[in-house]
Order: structure tokens, then sequence, then C-alpha cells
């Protein structure tokens, strides 16, 4: 599989497009990440990319299809779409949830057999969402919610997963579950492109990543080339710092710190609290 | 993502249904062609011997049978057979009014993705309504005879109402490429309030013309009055047959409408070609029931939501299938209790025996899911 964007524009109506010439190509088992400030035309890109609205310019190929002349259903069969966040308003079960997502392999006056029932499970199992069997959605927590919403898109079967951010309104550790589960999937050779506030995510799943930068060409490439000081200060209009950390087995892992107004509090502010905190997890770790 | 289809112990996802709803419906189908209390009541097997009977003489008037011409001998043996099949009648319409209100309920809060809908949303119940009592206006002393005329009234007063509002959601939503559901909502009421002004003031007319046709109006609207000739009948399950037809062909797509629409058309469902189809069988279903068992607005609301909190889950197939049968169950039951139950010398109004049985049940359901819906 190969999606091909080449200067593609994107926009409603017949105004002026949000975007501009964005030219990138990703094939299976890639992770696109694609990063840009509030209201510079991600979603957009996304509608554009699910041909939910028409392209002001250029083209989308897949496999050298055009899939901009693609009906619905031919389209779902190959991409599939997690929303940010969706809350239905009836009481479904999860797996009633994820079930949804084979409408487009059962036909319109349809209902579901048991090959999708099957897949149904083997989806729940494999993205360890199994124990939320019977629970009803709307009760789940949110980090629930998406990994729910991700088997749902997967029960479409795609080859290219869009997520517009996924791990926004989750907690540290939800999030952490949500990246592994894109890493997981690249792994299977879905490709995935989703959206992000955090910059780090790129750098965490080593993505190809697109920077929409208002009035200038997208930077696209591997996130460790492309997610730079100078590009994230273009892209957010705020100094971010990119440093280098060395992770707890010795390799170098790329952080971004944000510089608030005034600098951030220097490490040596509360040297004797922070000792003294270090030298509690050294003895914990050492009792163990 | 590998998706494994081997010899596992795969675990029940699909929708399942109990037939002991239908088991309940039937119990009380033979109860209420057994008693009624202004009448002389009898026992099952007497009302069952009487519908067998009915069906054996039917056989043998269409093969041209000798039995045929013994019919009156028959019938004179059997006590209460006419009682029996008026009372069948009665009962088959009322169970199939529950049904469809009930289901027409479930398809709107469907379509609107919310639990309170109900046919009064779009204009349904005052359109009906209006008709009725437009007709009555206007026909003062052959209304009561006329069905077609009847359902056409009715039908054409709620078509302009629900046109206006869809065309108002329509206008509205246009660049988002579907219904705008909070703007037909905002001008669903406002018609609705219309029309009901125009209606207090022809019921304020008629009560000037004739006060006998506003106690139709009041008994037909009350669900006093219920059609119960062959021809009311027939035009009842060829309407029913219309627009339950696609909604059962529908059933499992139809939850596709309470994705968002960008979720649902990134899965390959035109939600705007759904929820057109599912607004108009919804619509024709309700504008049926409400012309052959009066306003039971309240059913459609507080059914479906009872229905979900009782079955845990929200597929449509299921919702659909209890709401019809604990519609139907529900009218058959305050149908039965009104005719045993006299209020200065007339029945009780079924509406009100509805209401009576259905709003604690709703509200109950709706306060312990107050998490879900709010």
């Amino acid at each position: 599989m190969r999606l091909e964007v080449s200067h593609l524009s994107c926009g409603y109506g017949k105004g002026k497009p949000l975007i501009k010439d964005v030219t990138f190509t990703v094939g299976s088992g890639d992770i696109c990440c694609i990063l840009g400030r509030n209201g510079v035309g991600k979603s957009t890109m996304f509608k554009t990319l699910l041909c939910l609205l028409p392209p002001a310019g250029g083209h989308i190929l897949l496999d050298g299809e055009d899939i901009t002349t693609w009906k619905a259903e031919k389209l779902a069969d190959h991409i599939a779409y997690v929303a940010q966040s969706h809350t239905p308003p009836f009481p479904y079960l999860v797996e009633e949830m994820v079930m949804l997502g084979r409408m487009n392999h059962i036909g319109v006056f349809g209902r579901p057999g048991a090959k999708d029932e099957k897949i149904v499970d083997s989806l729940m199992r494999d993205l360890g969402i199994d124990y939320l069997r019977g629970r009803a959605y709307t009760e789940i927590s949110g980090g629930e919610r998406q990994m729910v919403m991700i088997a749902r898109a997967m029960a479409q079967e795609p080859e290219i997963l869009i997520l517009d951010e996924p791990t926004a309104n989750l907690d540290y550790g939800n999030r952490v579950i949500v990246l592994n589960t894109l890493k997981k999937l690249s792994l299977n050779g879905i490709c995935t492109i989703f959206t992000t506030h955090d910059p780090e995510q790129a750098l965490l799943l080593d993505a190809q990543t697109a920077i929409i930068i208002p009035g200038e060409p997208v930077v696209f490439g591997p996130s460790r080339i492309v997610v730079t000081e100078k590009n994230l200060k273009s892209a957010y209009n705020t100094t971010i710092r990119v440093v280098e950390i060395i992770d707890g087995e010795g390799n170098p892992v790329r952080v971004c710190l944000p510089m608030l107004n005034g600098g951030i509090p220097a490490a040596d502010a509360d040297q004797d609290i922070w000792k003294e905190g270090m030298g509690e997890i050294q003895n914990e770790s050492v009792e163990q | 993502m590998r998706i494994r289809t081997g010899n596992q112990r795969i675990q029940k996802t699909g929708a399942r249904f109990s037939v002991f709803p239908v088991l309940i419906l039937l119990a009380v189908f033979l109860f209420s062609l057994c008693f009624k209390v202004s009448e002389p009541g009898m026992i099952p097997v007497q009302a069952m011997s009487n519908l067998w009977t009915a069906v054996r003489l039917k056989i043998a008037e269409l093969l041209h049978q000798p039995m045929a011409l013994d019919r009156f001998e028959i019938i004179r043996e059997q006590d209460f057979y006419y009682e029996t099949i008026r009372r069948l009648k009665n009962s088959f319409v009322t169970l199939l009014s529950g049904a469809a209100v009930c289901a027409g309920g479930a398809v709107f809060q469907t379509m609107f993705r919310n639990p309170l809908a109900s046919p009064n949303i779009l204009g349904i119940s005052t359109g009906v309504n209006l008709g009725t009592i437009l007709f009555l206006y206007l026909f003062p002393t052959t209304a009561m005879g006329m069905l077609e005329q009847r359902y056409l009234y009715c039908f054409i007063s709620a078509g302009i109402l629900v046109g206006i509002t869809m065309l108002a959601g329509w206008a509205a939503g246009r660049k988002l490429g579907n219904f705008s559901v909070m703007d037909m909502l905002v001008v669903g009421a406002v018609i609705s309030q219309f029309g009901s002004v125009v209606t207090m003031y022809l019921q304020f007319r008629l009560e000037e013309i004739d006060v006998n046709l506003l106690t139709s109006y009041q008994e037909i609207s009350m669900g006093i009055y219920v059609l119960t000739d062959t021809k009311s009948i027939l035009t009842f399950l060829l309407l029913m047959t219309v627009s339950m037809g696609p909604m059962y062909l529908l059933r499992y797509r139809l939850n596709a409408t309470v994705l968002e629409d960008m979720d649902a058309r990134s899965m390959g469902v035109s939600t705007h070609r759904l929820r057109t189809a599912g607004m108009l069988c919804g619509a024709v279903l309700a504008v049926t029931a409400l012309v052959a068992c009066g306003d039971m607005g309240i059913l459609s609301m507080a059914v479906p939501p009872v229905v979900r909190y009782l079955c845990r889950g929200a597929d449509f197939r299921k919702i659909l299938y209890y709401s019809i049968c604990a519609g139907s169950i529900l009218l058959l039951l305050a149908r039965s209790l009104c005719s045993m139950i006299f209020v200065a010398g007339m029945a009780l109004p079924v509406n009100f025996a509805i209401s009576v049985l259905v709003l604690p049940l709703f509200v109950f359901a709706m306060s312990r899911q107050r998490s879900v819906y709010a």
C-alpha cells in the first residue's frame, strides 16, 4: 500500500485554501504525525483525505488510483477514521460499538454474522479491551473509549488509519496506552496518520512528521530531522527547546520542553527536595 | 492488524432476542379478548373456540364447502361469537397501533440522537390532531364514515408540518451536507405550538356547530375511539407494511445515524439518506397509528428509553423489537383497564391510563441513566 499526496490544497468552498501544496508519501506500517497550531487546517486536511471535502488542488493517490473518485463504500474498505472524541446519545455496549465498524462489510440490508462476531472478538482481545465486554460505552473512561474507537475503526479492516488527536483529553497513562497501540498497529502493517499537539509523540514514535506552518510550505520528513526548535517556533509561535536526554538503557532520547515567560525553575532551586526524592526512590529500589 | 478467525471460543456480540415479551403479549392479547367489565366476560377457552370457528368458517367460505351454508347455525351454538370477533378486531388494531407508535418513537429517537424525541417533535401529533379536527369541521355530518378522507386530511396536515420542519433543518444544515438536528427541533417546537393554537380555535368553533362533534373529536384524540371496520384495518395494515418494511430491512444500518456524520461517512454510510428514509417511514408509521388509536405520543417517547435501560445496550434491532412488544402490551393493557373504569359515565381516556402506567417507569429509567444523558 502506498498513499501519495501531491501538491494537495485543502479548504472550504471556493475561498482561499487553508493549506496549500502538501506533498508526502506514506506506506504500509508507517506512522505519520501531523503537527500544527489550532485552526491551521489539520482537520480540514483529514476531511480531504477522507474525501468528505473535495481537494482545492492536487491529488491523493492510493496505489496509483485517485481516491477522490471513489465511492464512500470503497474508500471505507481502505481508510478508517477515529474522531477526537464522541459520546453517542445512547448506552451502546462496547461490543456493539466495535461491531459498528463492520458496517462497510455488511450490506445495506444486512446484519452482522458469525464472521463479523469472530473479527470483533479477536480485535477486542488483541487490543486488550476484552474486559470491557458487556459494559456500556458511555460508562467507561476516556482512555478506554479511545481504545474502543480504535477497535471500531480496525473492524473496518483498513490499510490506513486516520486519528484526530487520539491522545487529547487523556491522562498520561492512557496516552502511553494509545501510543503503544499505534506502534503495535504499525508493526502489523497498518499505516497510521494522526494529529497531536504534543511534538514529543512524533519523536517517541519515530514518525514521519508533517509540520504545518501558516503561510509556508508543509515541512515533511522523519521526526528526528524535522522536529527542530526552529520549526516548532514557526509552527506554534512559541519557544520550545528540543533537548537530548539519556534513557535508562543509555540511549539518547529527544524531548521537547516549552519555555514559559521568565523561564522554567532551575534544577538547583529545589535541589535538596529533589535529592531527597531521588534518594527515596533509590532506597525503594534497593529494598526491592 | 492481524485478525484471528480460527477456532477460538467466540463470545456472542450480536443482538439476542427473547421470546418472553412475545409470550406476555399473547397472554395480554387473550386477556383483552376475554375481559371487559361493561360486557359479559368469557373464559379464554371460549374465546379460542370462537376464534377457531371464525377461521373455519372463513376457510369454508373461500373453498365453497358445505359448512359455509350452516354458518348461522354454527354461530348460534357458540357463546359470545360476535363479541369475540369485535373484540378481536379492536385488540388487533390496538396491538398494531401500540407497536407502530413505539417503533416510530424508537426511529425518531435514533434519527435525532435524542432520548426524548417522539412524533410530537416534528409536528406529527399536532398535524394529526389538526387534520382530524379540520376534517370534522368541514364535514360535520358525514365525517365519521369517511375513512379515506380522514386519513388523507391527517396525512396532508402532518405532511405540511413535517415538510416545513424538515426543510428548515435541511436549509440550516446544507453547508454540512446533512440535516441540522437542533434547528429541526426548534422549528418543530414552534410549528407544533402554532398547530396547537389552530386546533384549539377549531375545537371552539366545533362546539358551536355541534357539541357531539367535539365529543367525537375528544374521543378520537384521547384514544377511546378505535377504527375496527375491515376497510380501516386493511388501510392500516397497508400503511404499516409500507412504513415498517424499509425500517425492518434497515434495522442494523440505522445504528449508524447515532454516530457523528464524519464517523459514519468514513464507514461508507450516508447518514443523510438514512435519516431521510428513517424520518419518512417513522412519520408514516406515526400518522397511521395516531389516526387509528388517538394521540399516544407519550407511549412513543417513554417506551424506548425504558427498553434501553432494561435490556442493556442500544443496538437498534434490539430496541425496535422490544419497543414493539412493550408498546403493544402497554396499549392493550391500558385499553383493557380503561374499559373497566368508568368516570362520570364515560370510559377512562386511554392516554391517561398510558401515562399512569408508563411515566413512573420512564422517570425511573431516565434517573438511573442520568450519567448517560447528562
